[in-house]
C-alpha cells in the first residue's frame, strides 16, 4: 500500500471511531428528594459519562440560567454560582476556579456536563452531597452530606459476595507466653484474664449454628501480634475481636474501653515534607525509604476499608457492656480509635475490647472472680450476637435459609 | 616431652592475650565522669519560656495540660531535651496529675529530620516498666507526642524510640513504627465521633 492509501484509510477509520465515541445510553439516579430510582438519558463521549445540565439541575432543585449567546450557563444552588462555558473545561464554582478532566458539551441544543462536574466539584462547593458509581452507573444526589451517606450505605452492595457459610468469628486473647500483658497490684497477669474470656466467648458462640468461630492462641503460649491478624485473614474471618485487660499510672483508671483501628496520623503531609528535601537541621536519622513508608501507608488501607463496619461493632459491644456494667460505670464511654498493630491488617471488621483495668485494685479483684468474669463473656457474646444480626440484614444475608444470591 | 610441649605452648598463648588486654586497656583508658564535662542543654541565662505539659488527668485516661516555667535555650534541639526532662520529672507535686513515663525512664536523645519529624530516644525503662494496657500506651506515647508538637513550630509529628530503635509498640497495642502527628481527640471520649446505633 502506498503512504496515500495508509492515509486514507486511516482518515475513514478515524471519521468512523467518531461517531462511536458517542454513545447514548443512560444512568440510574438516587436522591433522598424522591424514594423511587429515577433513569437520565446520558452520553459517553470519549469515555466520560455526560449528563444534561438542565436535568441535573431539576434533580438538585437549583436553578439554571442560560445566555445562549455565549453558550454559557450559570447554575444556583442556594447562595452558590456555578458558571460553565460550553467546550471548556475550567468550572467558576463559588468564587473559585474549577478544573474539570472533560469540557463542558454542547448537543442537540441540550448542554451535556461530566458526571465529574457534579461528583467533584458540585460535592466540594456545595453543602449537597453527590457520588458516582462508575460500575453501577448510578448517580446518588443528596441534600446533605450526612443524606450522602445515609443513602451510600442504603444503597451499598455487600463489601463481600456472601458466599461461605457459615460467619466465622475470630477471637484474639491479648498477649501470651512470654508476654504477660498488664500486671494487677496483686499478681494477675492479663495472657491468663484474655484467655479465660476468649475462651468463654468461644463456648457460648459454637453454639451459634451461624457461626464459626477460631482462636487465635488456645493456650499460653507466644502469638506475634501481626500473625493474628494473619490467622483471622486465612480463616476467612468475618469478625475479629481482640481481648484485652487495660492499664494506666493511676490506679484510679477504671472502666470498659472499646477500640477500632485508626490509620496513623500522618500519610499526606510526611510524604510532602520527605519530598521537599531540605537539609537536615541537627543530627538527622536514616528514615526508612519512600517505598517503606508506602508499604505502611498499604498496611493501614486493610483495616482502613472496614472502618465504617469496624466502628459500628464497637459501638455495640461498647454499648451492650456499658447496659450490663451500669452499677460501675464511672462515666458514659464512647468508644475510641487507635492505630492497633494487631488490627491494622485485619481485613475484616475487627475491634479490641479492654475489659476493665487491671492496674485498678478493685478492678484486679472482680477479674479475678469467675461471675465477674461470665458476665463480661455473656455481654461480650451479647453485643456479638447484635451485631451479627444487624450484619447480616444489612448484607440481605439470612443463614438459617439458604443464602440470598446478589445480582 | 609431649606433655611439657603443650604446657609451654598453652603458657605462651596465655600470655599473649594478657598482653593484648593490657595493650587495649592502654589504649583506651577508661572514662572518668567526675572529669569530662557532661552535655548539658545551652540555656540562655535569666531567660524562660512557658511550656505545656501533657499529662495523665486526675479522671485516670486522658490527658490534660500542666502550663510550667522552664530555661529559654537558643536551639530548638536543646529546647525539646528540656521539655521531655520535665515532662520525665513528671507534674508539679501540688497538683492532680499523674506523670506519664514509666519511672526509671532517661532521655537518651532526641533527633529531628527534614520533614518535621522528631524521633525520642528512651532508655529502656519506658518499656520495662510500663503499666500496659491500651490506654496506658496511648497515654505515654500523646504525652510525648503532643508536648513536643505543641511547644515547637518545627516539630510536626513524633515518634518514640527505645534503646535507639524503632519499637513496633511500646507494650504491645498501639502501632509505634511511624511517627505521629499531635492529637488531642484520640484521649477524648468524643474520638469515635456521632454514631447512631440502631439494633
Amino acid at each position: 500500500m502506498s503512504p496515500e492509501k495508509i492515509i486514507f484509510v486511516l482518515l475513514i477509520l478515524l471519521v468512523i471511531l467518531n461517531s462511536f465515541g458517542v454513545a447514548e445510553s443512560s444512568i440510574q439516579v438516587r436522591t433522598d428528594r424522591s424514594p423511587s430510582p429515577i433513569t437520565l438519558p446520558s452520553e459517553t463521549i470519549d469515555k466520560t459519562e455526560y449528563i444534561s445540565v438542565e436535568e441535573l439541575a431539576e434533580l438538585m432543585g437549583a436553578n439554571i440560567f442560560w445566555d445562549p449567546l455565549v453558550l454559557k450557563v450559570l447554575l444556583k444552588v442556594g447562595e452558590k454560582n456555578f458558571r460553565l462555558v460550553v467546550d471548556s473545561p475550567m468550572v467558576i464554582g463559588n468564587g473559585k476556579l474549577k478544573t474539570m478532566e472533560k469540557p463542558v458539551r454542547f448537543r442537540q441544543g441540550i448542554v451535556m456536563v461530566p458526571v465529574e462536574f457534579a461528583e467533584r466539584i458540585l460535592n466540594e462547593e456545595t453543602g449537597m452531597g453527590f457520588k458516582w458509581d462508575e460500575q453501577r452507573r448510578l448517580l446518588i444526589i443528596a441534600s446533605s452530606k450526612d443524606a450522602l451517606a445515609s443513602l451510600e450505605r442504603e444503597l451499598a452492595p455487600p463489601p463481600q459476595p456472601p458466599s461461605a457459610l457459615p460467619l466465622v468469628v475470630c477471637i484474639d486473647p491479648g498477649h501470651g507466653g512470654r508476654d504477660p500483658g498488664a500486671l494487677g497490684p496483686t499478681g494477675l497477669q492479663e495472657k491468663e484474664v484474655t484467655l479465660v474470656i476468649a475462651r468463654g466467648l468461644y463456648e457460648l458462640l459454637k453454639k451459634d449454628p451461624d457461626i464459626k468461630v477460631i482462636l487465635t492462641r488456645t493456650d499460653d503460649y507466644d502469638v506475634r501480634l501481626e500473625d493474628r491478624s494473619v490467622i483471622a485473614n486465612k480463616n476467612k474471618a468475618d469478625f475479629f475481636i481482640s481481648i484485652h485487660s487495660n492499664a494506666a499510672t493511676r490506679k484510679s483508671a477504671g472502666g470498659f474501653e472499646t477500640f477500632f483501628f485508626s490509620p496513623a496520623l500522618y500519610e499526606e503531609d510526611q510524604l510532602l515534607a520527605e519530598s521537599e528535601n531540605a537539609p537536615a537541621s541537627t543530627s538527622s536519622l536514616p528514615r526508612g525509604s519512600k517505598t517503606a513508608d508506602l508499604e505502611a501507608i498499604l498496611k493501614d488501607l486493610t483495616q482502613t476499608a472496614y472502618i465504617a463496619e469496624s466502628s459500628d461493632f464497637a459501638t455495640i459491644v461498647q454499648e451492650s457492656l456499658l447496659r450490663e456494667f451500669q452499677e460501675f460505670k464511672p462515666e458514659d464511654r464512647k468508644v475510641k480509635q487507635a492505630p492497633f498493630l494487631v488490627l491494622r491488617e485485619a481485613s475484616m471488621p475487627a475491634i479490641l475490647v479492654e475489659c476493665t483495668f487491671l492496674s485498678n485494685p478493685v478492678e484486679e479483684i472482680r477479674l479475678r472472680q469467675s461471675n465477674f468474669r461470665e458476665r463480661i463473656i455473656r455481654t461480650l457474646y451479647e453485643g456479638v450476637s447484635i451485631y451479627k444480626a444487624r450484619y447480616m440484614k444489612r448484607m440481605g444475608l439470612n443463614y438459617r435459609q439458604a443464602p440470598k444470591e446478589e445480582g | 616431652m609431649k606433655k611439657t610441649y603443650w604446657f609451654i605452648l598453652g603458657v605462651l598463648i596465655l600470655v599473649i592475650i594478657v598482653v593484648a588486654l593490657l595493650w587495649q586497656w592502654r589504649k583506651f583508658p577508661r572514662l572518668k565522669e567526675e572529669v569530662l564535662p557532661s552535655i548539658t542543654p545551652e540555656v540562655i541565662p535569666e531567660k524562660t519560656r512557658s511550656v505545656k505539659l501533657y499529662f495523665v488527668s486526675e479522671k485516670g485516661t486522658t490527658l490534660t495540660i500542666e502550663t510550667r516555667e522552664i530555661n529559654a535555650t537558643s536551639s530548638e534541639l536543646d529546647q525539646a531535651h528540656l521539655i521531655i526532662q520535665e515532662l520525665i520529672v513528671g507534674p508539679a507535686s501540688n497538683s492532680n496529675l499523674a506523670p506519664t513515663i514509666p519511672p526509671g525512664t532517661k532521655l537518651r536523645e532526641i533527633y529531628f529530620d527534614s520533614g518535621g519529624s522528631a524521633y525520642v530516644d528512651f532508655s529502656r525503662e519506658i518499656q520495662d516498666n510500663h503499666p500496659g494496657g491500651s490506654t496506658g500506651e496511648l497515654l505515654t506515647i500523646f504525652s510525648v507526642v503532643n508536648t513536643l508538637v505543641a511547644n515547637s513550630s518545627k516539630i510536626k509529628r513524633v515518634q518514640v524510640l527505645v534503646e535507639g530503635k524503632e519499637i513496633p509498640t511500646l507494650a504491645g497495642h498501639i502501632d509505634t513504627s511511624r511517627p505521629f502527628k499531635k492529637n488531642e481527640e484520640i484521649l477524648l471520649d468524643t474520638a469515635a465521633g456521632r454514631k447512631e446505633i440502631v439494633p
